[in-house]
């Protein structure tokens, strides 16, 4: 089976050069017009390269200047999103170190609360006494409020620290 | 794709002068690059995709992949190859997400303009533009590249990421489907007309 002529690439140049078919050699002319290949070849080409005619003329295209400031900030941002890749890396093993830290220390700690809650009297500690007063309530936030704020913020900005020490620039 | 405004452009090169990332290509060769693909390639997306807004959209994602590439090209013909090639696989990475497309065959002639002095050449975009959405995407593919723009065998390789010995079977099966469906759109209109 052919599945090519020898005479495609004249004809495909003499479409694409605006001469096909009243410009061609008569022989071209009839040799397309017994060959069934170089007949597809013809109908194909001329309405593919029509309408490619019409899709260049249809939609501008956006100006190189756009597409390369939109590739400058797309790759900056890719740029940027990698950079903080190690410090998530960061907040995750000091968020890990944390939780085991809490999990060995636990049964003393827990010792230590009970002993502490005792000595706060026979009231259950969260329970409020009758006689709130601004010193109760500055101090309870002081003994809980507080070490909770702290332990966050360091959470929060220790492995921007880490950072930062990294950082070559 | 929105446009960008003169104060974000002024932003961008401020920023760009500051900071620039480095790319495959420096702005003023980037510039020269896309004056000579950017309509070939936007005519090759548009026309395989059978979609308008998303062929904006895969010409901007084509250029940006392309830029971040940093390949080592021998030649022009070889980077605008690697181009299209970026092109098409985004297109096929496109057709396995869903999206709402206007199906090319849905197109009729009074939807495409008329071009001035030629009143069938609308009848017969339309006829073209139904018979190119019954192909498989390959065969637009192979039949963009080779016939509007009249690649060579080892181009189309290059661009579709296939061997240089198979194209001319495809291309060969591809014309023949296509220049059935056109054919028998022809005869469909030839009917129509003296009906």
């Amino acid at each position: 089976m052919t599945i090519q002529c020898s005479f495609e690439q004249d004809l495909l140049d003499a479409i694409s050069s605006s001469r096909w078919p009243a410009c061609v050699d008569a022989d071209l002319r009839s040799h397309v017009a017994a060959c069934s290949l170089c007949g597809d070849v013809a109908l194909l080409a001329a309405a593919l390269q029509e309408d490619r005619d019409a899709a260049w003329a249809e939609a501008p295209v956006p100006p190189a200047s756009a597409v390369w400031w939109r590739a400058q900030v797309r790759a900056r941002e890719e740029a940027a999103r990698l950079a903080a890749r190690p410090i998530a890396v960061i907040q995750a093993v000091a968020a890990v170190c944390v939780f085991a830290a809490s999990v060995a220390l636990a049964p003393a700690a827990s010792a230590w609360v009970r002993e502490w809650i005792g000595g706060l009297g026979a009231a259950p500690w969260w329970s409020v006494p009758p006689d709130v007063s601004l010193t109760w309530i500055l101090g309870t936030a002081a003994y809980t409020t507080l070490p909770i704020l702290a332990v966050g913020l360091w959470l929060v900005l220790a492995p921007v620290l880490v950072y930062l020490a990294l950082d070559e620039r | 794709m929105r446009e960008l405004t003169l104060s974000e452009i002024e932003r961008l090169r401020a920023e760009e002068q500051s900071d620039a990332v480095p790319l495959e290509m420096d702005e003023e060769a980037f510039r020269g690059f896309y004056d000579r693909t950017a309509r070939a390639l936007r005519a090759y997306l548009a026309r395989v995709t059978g979609d308008g807004a998303l062929a904006d959209d895969l010409l901007q994602e084509s250029y940006y992949r392309f830029l971040r590439s940093r390949g080592a090209y021998e030649s022009e013909a070889h980077r605008r190859n690697a181009l299209f090639r970026i092109a098409t696989n985004l297109m096929h990475d496109s057709r396995r997400r869903p999206r709402v497309v206007v199906a090319a065959a849905e197109m009729d002639a009074d939807t495409l303009p008329a071009r001035r002095g030629d009143p069938g050449a609308a009848e017969r975009a339309a006829d073209l533009r139904r018979a190119m959405a019954r192909l498989k995407p390959r065969e637009r593919e192979l039949l963009w590249l080779a016939y509007a723009q009249g690649s060579s065998h080892r181009e189309i390789a290059d661009a579709l990421g296939l061997r240089a010995g198979s194209i001319k079977l495809l291309l060969f099966r591809a014309r023949r489907r296509l220049a059935s469906l056109l054919t028998g759109a022809a005869a469909a209109a030839g009917e129509r007309t003296r009906s």
